[in-house]
């Protein structure tokens, strides 16, 4: 689960689309739309108040290489699964990423998040930071989606780009 | 189902003219083909081809490329205004004021708004509301900004809208629209309802450009300005254009 919410998080700035022809109708529709947005906050609200029984200090490997070396690891000051719902609440998360020698390729630290494991979708209601290669992504009230690829960010969102190629320098 | 009631208005309309303007574009990416491009957007340039085709307008000293028309204005050809032309000797041409080169650290460029979307299916961020790019050789301002990519950090095109200011220390420019298409190396500032789209030497000897909208071609350094009002610094031209502006 965290996992996946750690790849896509990073992948934001390290896009690998081709553009195609879309519907923008459709597309803008998707970025105003906030429902799924409400509905996680008021999950995550109701994991806050039943979380006294979450584990703590966890610390996981969750995924490796072939020749068995890490290749990323979660940690978690506080993390609890709701199997009813599907719904994993999580804080203090912390996700790295590592190459085949073992030094950091990417990092996601997370202040908290709740994730809808049936859905496939989260939020991040604090700050999260993700950084890989050059480009760092960072902000608060983050909404994801594995699924559609889609992550929003509705507060200080900020990116930063070794260069974001756009040649604006020479017409000025 | 509740949604951002500041929804982009209008977007849609402009997304689609992109897409269509993206395919005419990396067809035609070289100068020559500006007039043809621009006959199938508007009709007041539909109006100037013929003349365009022909000759320019206003031409600038060139020593070596003295045969590339700089700025075109597109209305006065229209007009059948008289031409200016700069003299042509390469020896004689007035040489160009090189600005002094900024040294380039490499920093970080860092792009800020109020809410940021990032679509990867699509390869489209969107930033909305209050967004400032913060590039070491130039700033942006503007309401909202999309940025289409390709590829891995490759901007493909970006389309900057509402209140758009861009500046760097030698120029400056504001218009209500930028569009920046890489595949035909060109940014097109649009000018607000009513109001025109200005680019502006901020150095002493400065002019300005404006104009409803303004091309300009990143490779060949043309320009090509719609319903343009230009402003020179004096001393631009010498007495010999003077009596050619006006056919004495």
């Amino acid at each position: 689960m965290l996992r996946r919410f750690a790849i896509v998080a990073m992948l934001v700035g390290a896009s690998l689309c081709a553009f195609a022809k879309f519907d923008s109708e459709a597309w803008n529709a998707k970025c105003a739309d906030h429902t799924e947005i409400d509905r996680l906050k008021a999950e995550y609200a109701k994991c806050l108040a039943v979380s006294n029984s979450a584990a703590t200090n966890i610390e996981l490997p969750i995924e490796q290489y072939p020749d068995g070396k890490i290749k990323s690891t979660l940690k978690a000051v506080k993390a609890q699964m709701f199997l009813d719902t599907g719904i994993v609440w999580g804080e203090g998360i912390t996700v790295e990423q590592y190459d085949e020698k073992g030094a950091v390729t990417g990092s996601l630290k997370a202040d908290n998040c709740v994730v809808d494991r049936n859905k496939v979708t989260g939020w991040v209601p604090g700050h999260a930071t993700a950084t890989m290669g050059d480009v760092t992504i960072s902000g608060c009230g983050i909404y994801f989606s594995f699924k559609e690829e889609f992550v929003k960010i509705t507060a200080e969102p900020e990116i930063t780009v070794k260069s974001i190629h756009v040649d604006f320098g020479r017409l000025l | 189902m509740s949604a951002d009631s500041r929804a982009p208005a209008g977007i849609t309309a402009l997304l689609d003219e992109i897409e269509a303007d993206a395919a005419a574009a990396a067809a035609k990416s070289t100068p020559a083909a500006k007039p043809v491009e621009a006959e199938k957007q508007d009709p007041v340039v539909e109006e100037a081809k013929p003349a365009v085709a022909e000759k320019p307008l206003i031409q600038e000293a060139k020593p070596v490329e003295a045969e590339k028309p700089v700025i075109q204005e597109a209305k006065a050809v229209a007009e059948e205004k008289p031409v200016i032309q700069e003299a042509k000797p390469a020896e004689k041409a007035p040489k160009k004021k090189s600005k002094p080169k900024k040294e380039l650290t490499g920093r970080d460029a860092k792009i800020t708004s109020e809410t940021m979307s990032y679509d990867r299916k699509e390869g489209i961020l969107f930033f909305d509301r209050k967004v400032y790019v913060d590039d070491e050789q130039y700033q942006m301002h503007a309401d909202r900004v999309y940025v289409f990519l390709s590829g891995t950090n490759d901007v493909k095109r970006l389309v900057a809208l509402g209140n758009v200011a861009l500046t760097n220390e030698f120029r400056s420019a504001t218009c209500d629209k930028a569009v920046y298409v890489k595949a035909a190396s060109k940014v097109v500032l649009y000018a607000p309802e009513g109001g025109v789209a200005t680019l502006k030497d901020e150095s002493e000897k400065g002019g300005t450009i404006t104009g409803n909208r303004i091309t300009f071609w990143l490779d060949s350094e043309q320009v090509e300005v719609q319903n343009s009002d230009i402003t020179v610094p004096g001393g631009a031209f010498k007495a010999n254009d003077a009596k050619k502006l006006l056919g004495k």
